[in-house]
């Protein structure tokens, strides 16, 4: 059993009880889009250009806005979830399950993913819409969907590796979340696009997974690759989920059996 | 003079507190830091591939950024514990802390201790030496004196402004995401504040005084001359501010009622 629909359905529950408390995160992305919807317009009249490295100023402000929008809906807060279930030790409890412990956090990131696409999504999309970003195509939106959607499970993979190192070392690693971001702004095209980096940084994101999590699907958005080159990236998408999922069980397995050695 | 005192003994002994998990204070510490070095080095090939953003170049935003950077580490590093108001009101811990013998403020600025901001405060006074030496611009002594008073009078200021947001919860309780929301803000800082429209320029300089963490103080050395008659307003402002937030503190004192149990 991959997930259980429970507990999707009961953390779907809990997250809409404490609605407004994600007022703060959304009221911080419109700030983050408000910005670069001004640096983008500023950089453009300031140099008179009306392309940039192959970006009209519309497409690069959407690219970044959208961006900001991957980020805000695809966080699955899991590693935070997994370090405060193993400081207070309620990990323990998790063994005694019928389901597998990466059953349980998926199924809670789930949760929290659908609870994204119904609040914050569509307060997010009217803040992007007055902004004025580009709405693209039936089906460039349908693949965009497809391409965002193994954008989370991929930061779900690493938030669980995050997680699982936790259980494995026995220290708080959420602040490795940090890190994960920074990593992004470089080697994912989050703040800007990967043609803006030199190619030497461009052949290194390319062995890394965070260009598969934030790259891909917003270069799908722009129109910037379509068609087979679309499915080809979002197949590479596909290889580094399962990667991931591998290296995130052999990390959590370890730390299980760790735990179990200490009996009690 | 007392209060003093005792802040910083507060503030070590959390120091202490916290110094005592090493590996925690590594695990902390080393993603904050390559966080802010990988920031840099984005803002690098972004300004190889433009050049210029409004005529600043690298070496100037650079400035902006240690400076804003430096303001908001010191916020969490100097007053983190403010952003504990919330947790003490729901709990009625508050009640501890009003039956102590000590300036409730002293005690709850330093009621925690961002450890992973000692990296992000080394990290910004180096940017700042490294854009100032990329600069090449003739500091004398008045101009090193009036910037380094300028970053504290940004720091009162915002200082000021967090604490005004804090204290809304004496009324409502919840503040924490609002206060998120306003520290997230502070990305408005790290950019120069002529690239927003007027209204913004306006909301940040007098409202939400972003514009004094980092701008202004920064405009000392640049000598942009943009906004200029704004930048001595620093002082009188931050003490405006803080006057305005201790009151507004001290009156949700007074409407505090134990949330008991």
């Amino acid at each position: 059993m991959l997930i259980s629909y429970a507990l999707i359905k009961s953390k779907l529950i809990s997250n809409f009880a404490y609605r407004w408390e994600s007022i703060g995160v959304i009221l911080a992305s419109a700030v983050e889009m408000l910005i670069v919807f001004y640096l983008w317009s500023a950089i453009f009249s300031w140099n008179n250009a009306t392309e940039i490295n192959g970006f009209t100023l519309t497409s690069i402000i959407t690219y970044s806005v959208v961006a900001i929008f991957i980020r805000l809906i695809c966080d699955t807060v899991i590693d935070g979830e997994m370090n405060y279930d193993v400081k207070t030790g309620d990990i323990i409890v998790m063994l005694s399950r019928p389901i597998s412990i990466r059953t349980h956090y998926l199924s809670s990131a789930i949760g929290y993913f659908i609870f994204n696409l119904l609040f914050k999504f569509p307060l997010a999309f009217v803040i992007a819409i007055l902004i004025g970003i580009i709405i693209p195509g039936l089906d460039t939106f349908l693949l965009f969907i497809l391409s965002i959607f193994n954008s989370f499970l991929l930061l779900f993979a690493i938030c669980f590796i995050i997680g699982s190192l936790a259980i494995l070392l026995n220290e708080e690693t959420w602040s490795l979340w940090f890190l994960i971001d920074a990593l992004s702004l470089l080697f994912g095209g989050f703040f800007i696009p990967l043609v803006f980096f030199p190619d030497w940084i461009q052949a290194i994101s390319y062995l890394l997974p965070f260009h598969a999590i934030y790259s891909t699907p917003l270069l799908i958005y722009v129109g910037k690759t379509s068609g087979i080159d679309a499915l080809l990236s979002i197949f590479v998408q596909i290889v580094w989920i399962i990667a991931l999922f591998i290296i995130g069980g052999f990390v959590v397995e370890k730390g299980l059996r760790r735990i179990e050695a200490q009996g009690g | 003079m007392d209060s003093i005192k005792l802040y910083f003994m507060f503030i070590k002994a959390r120091l202490m507190e916290r110094l005592e998990y090493k590996t925690n204070f590594m695990i902390y510490i080393v993603p904050s830091v390559l966080k802010h070095i990988i920031e840099i080095i984005v803002l690098w090939f972004l300004m190889i591939a433009i050049v210029e953003i409004n005529g600043w170049t690298f070496a100037e935003l650079l400035l902006l950024n240690g400076v804003a950077s430096l303001v908001f580490s010191s916020l969490f590093l100097f007053a983190g514990g403010i952003r504990n108001v919330q947790k003490y009101i729901e709990t009625g811990d508050f009640d501890i802390i009003l039956t102590r013998p000590v300036n409730p403020l002293i005690q709850v600025v330093t009621s925690d201790f961002w450890i992973d901001e000692i990296g992000g405060f080394i990290i910004s006074v180096i940017k700042i030496l490294l854009a100032l030496a990329l600069l090449d611009v003739q500091l004398s002594l008045p101009i090193i004196f009036s910037f380094i008073l300028l970053i504290i009078c940004g720091f009162i200021t915002i200082f000021s402004l967090i604490l005004i947001i804090a204290t809304i919860a004496f009324w409502t309780v919840k503040s924490e995401s609002l206060l998120r929301a306003t520290i997230e803000m502070s990305t408005f800082a790290k950019y120069p504040l002529e690239i927003y429209s007027s209204n913004l320029i306006f909301l940040l300089t007098f409202v939400l005084p972003f514009g004094f963490a980092s701008y202004y103080p920064s405009e000392v050395i640049l000598e942009k001359g943009i906004l200029r008659e704004f930048v001595f307003l620093g002082p009188i402002l931050s003490f405006i501010f803080f006057i305005l937030s201790y009151s507004f503190w001290n009156l949700g004192i007074k409407h505090y009622t134990s949330t008991g149990s």
